[in-house]
């Protein structure tokens, strides 16, 4: 009989793996037997078929025998690893300790990434919802971009592209006080909304009609809470709000503004009220120059954003431009913003809300992977080290008919048991890191995110990436111990892997050192700023909002009763101060060759706000009310103003703004009026009362309780139908850096983590080493070594291991911290003692940590350890 | 005692009938004969196996062939227990068989 030629490698593969090794042998003879028999009677393709039937039909049955052979070695795994945990107690906590560890920084990590990334995904229509905002461009080349457009915009291009289906203006109301019969509050979280507000954004109303909730004039909806508030448990409806003594029928009560908003609001007036009043009707909603408005639109379904936003200076050069020409002297650009991407990529000039960062998302990832990673490297040390413990377990194993795949799948059950012991450790560690998380990201995150399927899958994934991750290798080494090898002889293999756990424990202290580094610098350039010289004295000033009118017109008989109180040293009414609201106005400087409009920071104030700051004039005079003419026709500029300017004589400078026409009388020295992130911008200061939101008042550093009280009191008198209420300049001021003293705390609790979980790992090493070295140790002693000797012999290696890991931190951490310095207009420099110090301190912490076991090896009776053989 | 199925005891009879070279091929190819049916190995794979594990039958391991890819035959034997098994299940076959001619043709 002629053998036929046949391929059934991959038939005959599968066939091999299904069934179970003693049967495997004659079953595939049989199998070829019979298929060379149907080969011959009923030619190739009915022999394939058949095979590949019989292939099929035995899947069932074999996949049985499989899996219950496979449990019964889990079974056994199990076993063996539960005795291995026990057995060696110290190795075992450090694994799963520092893992659970690693672990927990990771799950808060994804809470905090899935939290950022959930802004604003709540709406039904998020992805089709846009932000029109405005970015401002005048000839001097000094640009600006706001979160803000104009009025007229949002009808406009509803009516003109069809692409627009639905537009929405907020404006915000913020601070004003809200009364319903006894009760009185000021609200920060006030907007005027147009009716449709409801059709663009998924706020859900519990009572009254979203359709027809702010269609008219003085109507009012507001959140469940404040409904609370205001009629505790009686029905809102159709109840009357006092605003600002104006009222406001309350016509529907919606759900709380989710926390992941990048605006929270908690009463939406409608915006026809301020529209029906003739004169704002005019000033506001009918040019296209006052940027004031949030203008949200609500595209069709499949619109290119991109299209869109290319019609659009088509649409500004017929509408607006020739009007912003003449009022602000400069062009228009408008740009569209995807709702979803407004909080983590938006930095814009009048945002709503601070937003978040995606650079602090990606640090913070990158930083929790990092850490997870010194955990899994722990293991993958101590596993190896170790193996020599084991290299007998896996011998007898491989001599009982062990196959390397099975030793690499106990090892890897072993690993995941670990794994999933470390979760179950880390999910206690998260729930009792949560307080403190929450106050170091400034969010609420709730446990409630525990059932979220987001979560889930991330914490399954984290368990398989550390539990295979910290297998392989340990499996791959251990798995290719050859039986007899390692049944005969007595002494260890793990040196073979040493070359290995010295690289990973050097990749460890590189990481730890490059975060030691980022903590310093971040640390330094906060101090930097905080304590950098601010042009102004920020202490002891107490700013006091104004809120009714007729503060503003009596200031100066108020400024001058003030001063009858010897703790007050001086005070002013602004705009705003330091570090809270600047004005951006046009102003047009006048030169030889004509008027030039220009786009500048202006401050608002009195002849008294210079000297209450404390800040310093360097060329020329501050305002004096001896000067009649200071409050009509002089202006102050500061430094930057005269170098971006290029203004060869200052004093000679003639400005006009609006119908004041004037000198300039002074420059002041440089002063931070906002982030010390940017650059000081040129700023314009002139006596002009109308646009005044603050009284700041400087007073004597002692006694502060008392001028409070003396404050309180004098404002109880002059406006008697607000409370009052104040701040200190410098609190206020500090909450710029909010977002780097966050980050500062950040790298100090994730170096901190990081250096702990390596040491660790560096624990475990020294016990290992100790424990192999027991003889040689007690060798040397007999031989004379003094225990310095010994600690020293111990401590050699792990120092070399740490300076070598500096090495690598160093240039690491450099280019990194570059970059990030970069960012800032004021920054530090990046000595080398910030080096050397980071270095230092690791070497200082993994010397100590390796000194428990160098110490107690030192001083162990040598007799103790000699005297078994 | 343990019961058979009908495949069982056809299985065991046909490994009787043909002696050494009873092999999983060479039982299937029998009882298609004497069935004059269709028997397919997997259907005669798993009562072998079900029967070794009783202890009615145990096997070794035979020559291989080149038409088998060089691989072993596994040859299968009924053991003393199968042949006490065997002979007991006749004595009762026998017992419920006799007059059977008789009984039908009343």
């Amino acid at each position: 009989m002629d053998k036929p030629k046949h391929n059934l490698k991959v038939l005959e593969f599968l066939l091999r793996n299904l069934v179970s090794v003693d049967d495997r042998e004659n079953l595939a003879g049989d199998f070829e037997e019979m298929y060379d028999r149907i080969y011959h009677q009923k030619g190739k393709a009915r022999a394939v078929f058949w095979y590949f039937f019989q292939v099929i039909i035995l899947f069932p049955v074999c996949m049985k025998n499989d899996l219950y052979w496979s449990l019964t070695m889990i079974k056994n795994y199990l076993k063996t690893a539960f005795r291995n945990i026990k057995k060696f107690k110290s190795y075992s906590f450090i694994n799963i300790f520092g893992m659970a560890m690693g672990m927990a920084c990771c799950i808060l990590i994804v809470l905090f990434v899935q939290d950022e990334l959930s802004f604003d995904r709540y709406h039904d229509k998020a992805d089709r919802i846009v932000r029109l905002v405005d970015g401002f461009d005048v000839k001097g080349g000094l640009s600006r971009y706001y979160a803000l457009s104009s009025a007229p915009f949002a009808p406009r291009l509803k009516k003109e592209f069809p692409e627009v289906e639905e537009t929405v203006r907020i404006f915000p109301g913020r601070g004003r006080m809200v009364e319903y019969e006894e009760k009185k509050f000021y609200e920060d979280y006030l907007f005027f909304a147009d009716a449709s507000l409801f059709k663009v954004f998924t706020f859900p109303l519990i009572k009254g009609d979203p359709e027809t909730a702010l269609i008219s004039p003085h109507t009012i909806v507001v959140s469940e809470k404040i409904a609370r508030k205001y009629f505790g448990s009686k029905d809102p409806l159709n109840k009357i709000l006092t605003i600002n003594n104006q009222d406001y029928l309350v016509t529907g009560v919606m759900k709380e503004v989710p926390e992941n908003s990048h605006f929270f609001a908690n009463l939406f007036a409608s915006l026809k009220t301020l529209e029906q009043i003739p004169s704002i009707k005019k000033r506001y909603f009918q040019s296209w120059a006052r940027h004031e408005f949030y203008t949200y639109l609500l595209l069709q379904e499949s619109t290119s954003v991109e299209k869109l936003e290319a019609k659009l200076p088509g649409f500004i050069e017929r509408h607006a431009a020739a009007q912003i020409k003449s009022i602000l002297g400069g062009k228009l650009y408008s740009r569209l913003q995807p709702l979803t991407s407004i909080h983590l990529h938006s930095h814009l000039q009048a945002e709503l809300e601070p937003n978040g960062d995606i650079k602090y998302v990606t640090i913070f990832s990158v930083i929790a992977l990092f850490v997870l990673l010194i955990a899994c490297v722990n293991f993958i040390n101590l596993a190896t080290a170790r193996s020599f413990n084991r290299s007998k377990e896996v011998g007898l194993r491989k001599v009982v008919g062990a196959t390397r795949y099975q030793i690499v799948k106990q090892f890897l059950s072993e690993s995941l048991l670990f794994t999933v012991m470390a979760l179950g450790l880390s999910l206690v560690l998260v729930i009792a890191a949560f307080p403190f998380f929450n106050s170091l990201t400034g969010k609420e995150i709730g446990l409630n995110l525990f059932n979220r399927f987001f979560l889930m899958g991330s914490l399954f994934l984290i368990l398989v990436f550390v539990g295979v991750l910290s297998a392989s290798y340990p499996a791959f080494f251990i798995s290719r111990y050859q039986p007899a090898q390692v049944l005969r002889q007595h002494k260890k293999t793990g040196s073979q892997s040493s070359f290995l756990r010295k690289s990973l424990v050097v990749f460890q202290f590189s990481i730890s050192i490059v975060l030691i580094i980022s903590t310093v610098v971040v640390l330094n350039q906060l101090d930097f700023l905080r304590n950098r010289k601010l042009g102004f004295d920020k202490e002891h000033v107490v700013v006091i909002p104004i809120r009714s009118h007729n503060i503003r017109s009596n200031a100066e008989a108020i400024k001058s009763e003030l001063m009858q109180n010897p703790n007050v040293l001086s005070s002013t009414v602004t705009i705003g101060v330091p570090g809270g609201v600047v004005a951006g106005d046009a102003i047009q400087l006048v030169t030889e060759d004509g008027k030039k409009t220009l786009s500048l920071d202006m401050i608002y104030t009195d002849h008294d706000y210079i000297k209450t700051m404390g800040m310093e004039i360097i060329e020329g005079r501050d305002f004096s009310k001896q000067m009649s003419t200071d409050a009509t026709q002089a202006f102050i500029i500061n430094e930057a103003a005269v170098r971006k300017l290029e203004l060869e004589e200052p004093l000679e400078t003639r400005f006009e703004w609006g119908d004041k026409r004037g000198k300039v009388i002074g420059v002041v020295k440089d002063f931070q009026f906002q982030s010390l992130r940017n650059e000081i911008n040129p700023l314009v200061i002139h006596v002009w009362l109308q646009n005044t939101f603050v009284f700041a008042v400087r007073v004597r550093p002692d006694n502060i309780p008392q001028t409070l009280e003396f404050l309180k009191t004098k404002w109880k008198e002059l406006d008697p139908a607000h409370p009052f209420d104040y701040s200190f300049m410098d609190e206020t001021f500090d909450q710029i850096y909010k977002g780097e003293e966050k980050l500062g705390q950040v790298f100090s609790s994730f170096s901190f983590l990081a250096i702990f979980i390596a040491c660790l790992g560096l624990f475990g090493l020294s016990i290992f080493m100790v424990e192999t070295r027991t003889k040689e140790i007690g060798i040397r002693k007999i031989l004379g070594a003094s225990a310095g000797n010994i600690m020293l012999l111990l401590s050699k290696k792990f120092t070399l291991l740490v300076l070598t890991a500096n090495l690598i931190a160093w240039p690491a951490a450099y280019v990194v911290m570059r970059k990030w310095l970069q960012s800032f207009a004021y920054r530090i420099p990046m000595e080398p003692w910030i080096f050397v110090l980071s270095g230092f301190i690791a070497l200082i912490v993994a010397l100590w940590t390796i000194s428990f076991q160098a110490v107690k090896a030192a001083f162990t009776d040598p007799v103790k350890t000699l005297r078994y053989e | 005692m343990r019961n058979l199925t009908r495949k069982e005891e056809l299985i065991m009879l046909s490994i009787l009938h043909l002696k050494n070279k009873a092999y999983l091929v060479a039982i299937a190819d029998h009882l298609s004969k004497v069935t004059k049916k269709k028997v397919s190995l997997t259907s005669v794979h798993l009562p072998l196996s079900r029967l070794e594990k009783k202890g009615l039958i145990d096997s070794e391991y035979g020559e291989s062939t080149a038409v088998r890819g060089g691989r072993r035959k596994k040859v299968y034997q009924i053991t003393r227990p199968g042949f006490e098994f065997l002979d007991e299940t006749k004595r009762i076959s026998d017992l419920l068989w006799k007059d059977y001619i008789n009984l039908i043709a009343k």
